[in-house]
Parts: C-alpha cells; sequence; structure tokens
C-alpha cells in the first residue's frame, strides 16, 4: 500500500492547511514591514473565526447538521474567560473559586462548561433532524443571548470589559502579536484534530450517516451518540475561538452571540467549501476581510456583500476551496473525500 | 425443530384499516434458503422491515437463534447477526465501494469511538472489506463512488455489506430488481454461491430464480403464508395457483 505515489498524495492533501497557516504566519511580518499594527488586529479576527467555522464544518460539512446555536457556545467561551477574568480583578471569588487571567485555566473552564452545555443541547436537538434542528439550536442560541444579556453584573447589554492581564501560565499574552501566534498555533491543532477525525472510523459513521442513516442502521450503528459526540466535540473547539476572542480583544458582548453570527458562521464554512477541513478557514478569512474592506467602502456594503457571497457559492459549487482544490489536486487522479 | 435460525409467530402489523402483516407465522431453519413469493402489496418488504427491525409489529414475536429480538432496534438486531439487502438501493453517494463493506466491518468490530487513526487506511477494515467486495465480483469497482455505479453493480454491492456484516441471516430483499437478464444470471450464479454458507431469506420475482435457489418456499398473500413447501410442492398446489401464479 505504500507505493511512493500514495506517499505524495498523502501529501499534497496536507499542502492546503499549511499554506493558509504559513500565510497567516507571516502577517506580522507584513504588520511590522509597513507599520500597520491593525493588521495584526485583522488577522487575529481571522485565525478566531477559522477555529470556529472549521470546528462548525464538523457537524455540518460532515455531520450533515446545520447548528444555528454554534455563536452561543462561541459567546459561552469567551464569557467563561470575562467572568472569570472580572473576578480576578475584582478579587471576589466566584462561588468558591477564585477569579483568573490565566488562560491556562481559563480555557480548559471553557471547554468545561461548553462541553456540559452542549451535551444538554445536543442531546435535546439531536431528537429532530432537517428544519426542525435548525429551528430548535436556533431557540437555544437565542436563549444564551438573553442569558448573556441577563448578566447585569457582568455588564449586561453593554458587554464585560477585561480589565486584567491575561497570561498563559507564565507567559504574558496581552502583547498582540504573542496572542496571534497563540491562536494561530490554536488554529493548527483544530485543524489538525478535525482533519484526524473526518478520516477515522468515527467519522465515517458521521459521514455516512449524514448521507444515508438507514444504511449505517442496518449494519448496525446507532448514528445518535456519534452525533452527540461531534456536537460536543464542535461546540468546544467554537468555545475555544470565543475564548480566545474575548481574550485578545479584552472585551466580550452578547452580539457576539447573536443568531445573525451564528448564520455568519454557517456562511464561513460554505462560502470557503464545506467538503473539505481546511475550506472553512479559507471562508472565514474572505468573510473578515470582505466585511472590512466593503464596509470602509459604502454603508451598504452588506448587499454588495451577499451579492458576492451567491456569485461565489453558485460558481464554485465547493466553495472556494473548488478554487484551491482545482489548483492542488490536478493529477493526483484521487477522488476527493466529501 | 434444533436447528431453527428464526422463528417468527403470529405476527400482526396493520396500516391504518391495512393489515399488511396478518398472522404471519414462519420458521427458517438453519443454512437453508427460503424464499418468500407472493403477489405485489402481499406485504413482502413491510415483512422484511419488521425483521430486520425497522418497523415494530403491533404483535407477535421474532426469534432469532432462541432469542427473542421483537423488542430489539434494528441496529442491535443487525450486531446480532442480521443482515438486510434493500429492494431500493441503499447507499452512501460520495463513499466508495470499499468504504461501504468496510463500513460494514468497522461496525461488527465493536464501537468507533476511534478517533485518531485513518479508517480508510486500517488494515484491520481493508482486508476484509476488500474480501466481501471480491466475493460479489466488485473488485475492479473498489474505488468507484457510489454514485458511480450502475444499477446491476450497486445491486452486487447491497449484497457485499450485508456480507461483509458475517450475518448469521440474510435477508435479500428482491436483489435482482431491475436487472437486465445478463446481470439477472450473474446475481443467480452469486446467490447459489453464498447460499452455501448463510441461511437466506430471499424475495424475489423472478420465478425462475427463485424455484433454482431455494429449499423451501413460503408464499404469502395478503399479509398472511398460506403455504410452505419444496420448490415442486409449491409449483404444482392448485391453492397456490389459483392465489398466486393465477392459473
Amino acid at each position: 500500500m505504500a507505493e511512493p505515489a500514495t506517499n505524495l498524495s498523502r501529501l499534497r492533501e496536507h499542502v492546503p492547511t499549511l499554506l493558509i497557516l504559513a500565510a497567516l504566519a507571516a502577517t506580522p511580518m507584513i504588520a511590522l514591514g509597513i507599520g500597520d499594527p491593525f493588521i495584526v488586529k485583522v488577522a487575529t479576527r481571522v485565525v478566531v473565526f477559522a477555529i470556529a467555522a472549521t470546528a462548525l464544518n464538523f457537524v455540518v460539512g460532515y455531520g450533515g447538521l446545520v447548528s444555528l446555536c454554534h455563536a452561543g457556545f462561541f459567546g459561552i467561551g469567551g464569557y467563561v474567560v470575562g467572568i472569570l477574568a472580572w473576578h480576578d480583578f475584582n478579587a471576589e471569588p466566584l462561588w468558591f473559586l477564585p477569579g483568573t487571567s490565566d488562560l491556562a485555566i481559563a480555557l480548559p473552564a471553557a471547554i468545561l462548561v461548553s462541553a456540559i452545555i452542549a451535551a444538554v443541547v445536543g442531546a435535546i436537538s439531536l431528537r429532530t433532524s432537517g428544519p426542525y434542528f435548525l429551528m430548535i439550536t436556533l431557540a437555544f442560541n437565542q436563549m444564551f443571548y438573553y442569558g448573556a444579556i441577563a448578566l447585569q453584573k457582568y455588564g449586561g447589554d453593554d458587554g464585560l470589559q477585561i480589565t486584567s492581564t491575561i497570561t498563559l501560565g507564565p507567559l504574558d499574552v496581552s502583547n498582540r502579536y504573542r496572542f496571534f501566534y497563540l491562536a494561530l498555533v490554536v488554529l493548527a491543532l483544530t485543524l489538525l484534530l478535525v482533519g484526524r477525525f473526518v478520516d477515522s472510523r468515527f467519522g465515517m459513521v458521521l459521514r455516512a450517516a449524514s448521507k444515508n442513516e438507514t444504511r449505517v442502521i442496518a449494519v448496525g450503528v446507532d448514528p445518535w451518540l456519534y452525533r452527540l459526540a461531534a456536537f460536543v466535540i464542535s461546540a468546544v473547539l467554537t468555545a475555544v475561538a470565543g475564548a480566545l476572542l474575548a481574550a485578545g480583544q479584552q472585551f466580550i458582548s452578547p452580539v457576539d452571540m447573536g443568531w445573525d453570527r451564528s448564520g455568519d458562521l454557517v456562511v464561513m464554512a460554505v462560502l470557503g467549501g464545506v467538503g473539505v477541513v481546511w475550506g472553512p478557514a479559507i471562508g472565514a478569512a474572505a468573510f473578515v476581510v470582505l466585511e472590512l474592506v466593503l464596509s470602509s467602502w459604502t454603508t451598504h456594503w452588506q448587499f454588495v456583500f451577499g451579492l458576492l457571497i451567491v456569485l461565489i457559492v453558485v460558481s464554485l459549487r465547493g466553495g472556494l476551496a473548488d478554487l484551491g482544490r482545482t489548483i492542488f489536486s490536478r493529477n493526483s487522479g484521487e477522488a476527493t473525500h466529501g | 425443530m434444533a436447528d431453527v435460525i428464526l422463528l417468527v409467530d403470529r405476527l400482526m402489523k396493520s396500516f391504518g384499516g391495512l393489515r399488511a402483516t396478518n398472522d404471519l407465522s414462519l420458521e427458517v431453519q438453519r443454512g437453508e434458503c427460503h424464499a418468500i413469493i407472493g403477489p405485489n402489496g402481499a406485504g413482502k418488504t413491510t415483512f422484511i422491515s419488521q425483521l430486520q427491525g425497522m418497523l415494530a409489529p403491533d404483535s407477535g414475536t421474532i426469534t432469532l437463534n432462541g432469542r427473542d429480538i421483537t423488542g430489539e432496534p434494528a441496529h442491535r438486531r443487525a450486531r446480532l447477526g442480521i443482515a438486510r439487502s434493500f429492494q431500493i438501493t441503499s447507499l452512501v453517494p460520495d463513499f466508495s465501494v470499499l468504504d461501504h463493506a468496510a463500513l460494514a466491518v468497522q461496525a461488527r468490530s465493536g464501537h468507533s469511538f476511534r478517533f485518531w487513526k485513518n479508517a480508510r487506511r486500517d488494515p484491520a477494515l481493508v482486508a476484509p472489506a476488500q474480501e466481501a467486495v471480491e466475493t460479489v465480483g466488485l473488485a475492479s469497482r473498489a474505488k468507484t463512488l457510489a454514485r458511480d455505479l450502475s444499477h446491476g453493480e450497486a445491486r452486487q454491492l447491497e449484497l457485499a455489506i450485508a456480507i461483509a456484516q458475517q450475518p448469521k441471516l440474510l435477508l435479500l430483499d428482491e436483489p435482482m430488481a431491475g436487472m437486465g437478464r445478463k446481470d439477472g444470471v450473474a446475481m443467480t450464479e452469486l446467490l447459489a454461491q453464498l447460499k452455501k454458507d448463510y441461511s437466506i431469506i430471499l424475495i424475489e420475482h423472478d420465478m425462475q430464480a427463485v424455484f433454482s435457489l431455494a429449499d423451501r418456499i413460503s408464499v404469502l398473500v395478503a399479509g398472511h403464508i398460506i403455504k410452505t413447501g419444496a420448490p415442486e410442492v409449491i409449483r404444482t398446489d392448485p391453492d397456490v395457483r389459483a392465489a398466486y401464479l393465477g392459473h
């Protein structure tokens, strides 16, 4: 099986991912080169949404489950970091727990909290499918959204400012460049994890069930628990992205978890391409940059934006990744994973 | 009685006012190929669905290898050894032929909460899957996606998946449905091979195939089995001829 040709095509599979990471890794140099630190801020936003969109695609593209509550998980991750930092700054314990501004504690806390909530939300939502799944996840998203607004102690409507200095263990990551690379490492890990998951036994069950549930049951597998696990994994990774957003911009607000933001995440995934693991990362980059460029151009930017998205999705069936795929998988002769 | 693999006792299933399965009792011996024939709408597929577990009967019991499985869901029955090939092909369009068989192998080798190793490069899955694919004669199409298969090939794949499950009982729901003459003959030969290794319940409209393959035949009319017997007995039975063969 290990012919040189297969090894080569295996390597080729990783080229797009490595190119994306390399291009992102170079942005701080460009920012330094032209002396515009704003670029790093944008790049950090791209990376954070790339993590969330990649995570979402695990359930949308591979599980066939279009979730509209992922902004909720994103916000939950952000609020866990923000609330812990608030208690740290105000030196007031959260029940019996001390607050913290250390991501080495706050990130695992965000993972734990989001996993528990996602398990409950998933267990209920996955009783339904299709449009009902869409509606019920949307309802959950709005519960989280209004839940965040109700947190009067933590800013309510106005959002929660992080006033303490965010660290990662002994490392001060409040430096914009350092934080960017931290986020980039998390994106690389996310791409690696999701990439392994979708090709594993778990991934095969998830993918088969998304296209033909009857077949999966007939061979002896109940897809329910696999979908739930995928949902929780996806939610947790999205919460990590939200935690990074909050830590990076020292701020989290209910706006970051509105249902329209859930829609944005789906658009990023579809725009980039749900058929490949690295597609949504490209979609996130295109989304964030387009939003920025167009909104500086015209106040009616959303109209142009919508038009562009329609054009791209209609002309490239597999999203922007199709552009890359025609370049990278030419002559490889191997069928792309669907 | 000692070697009964499947025992169906007074099975009932209604859809509204329609009695699709009406007091159906059946006994399948281990190792036999038991054909079920009957006119269109007799309730053959409904019956198979209840055996597989996709449909729950209103009453009656199904016993597999001495174990009551009436309350077991379909996925657990598959683990207990029931494999079904669907009348209307049920495949995953963007999975290759080999992927399908590998999924069946994977399903019978414990849980699939394994996240790291690439399933398509796992010899423990690929080797048995390859074997099943070869058995049905699809070896040359192993890497072809299901959506690119011809109708006949898709039927063969249905069988490969069932075989890869290493079942104790094969439920074949019209394996030759929609096949041309040539493919049909090839399929009959394949089934003749398979019946050496498996207990089979065969539903088929192609009477030539049924009479050449079946060890015993049951005739299903309006959800009820009116006769069970050897092919030569069934062929000449006056009740059967009246009800089904139309003479």
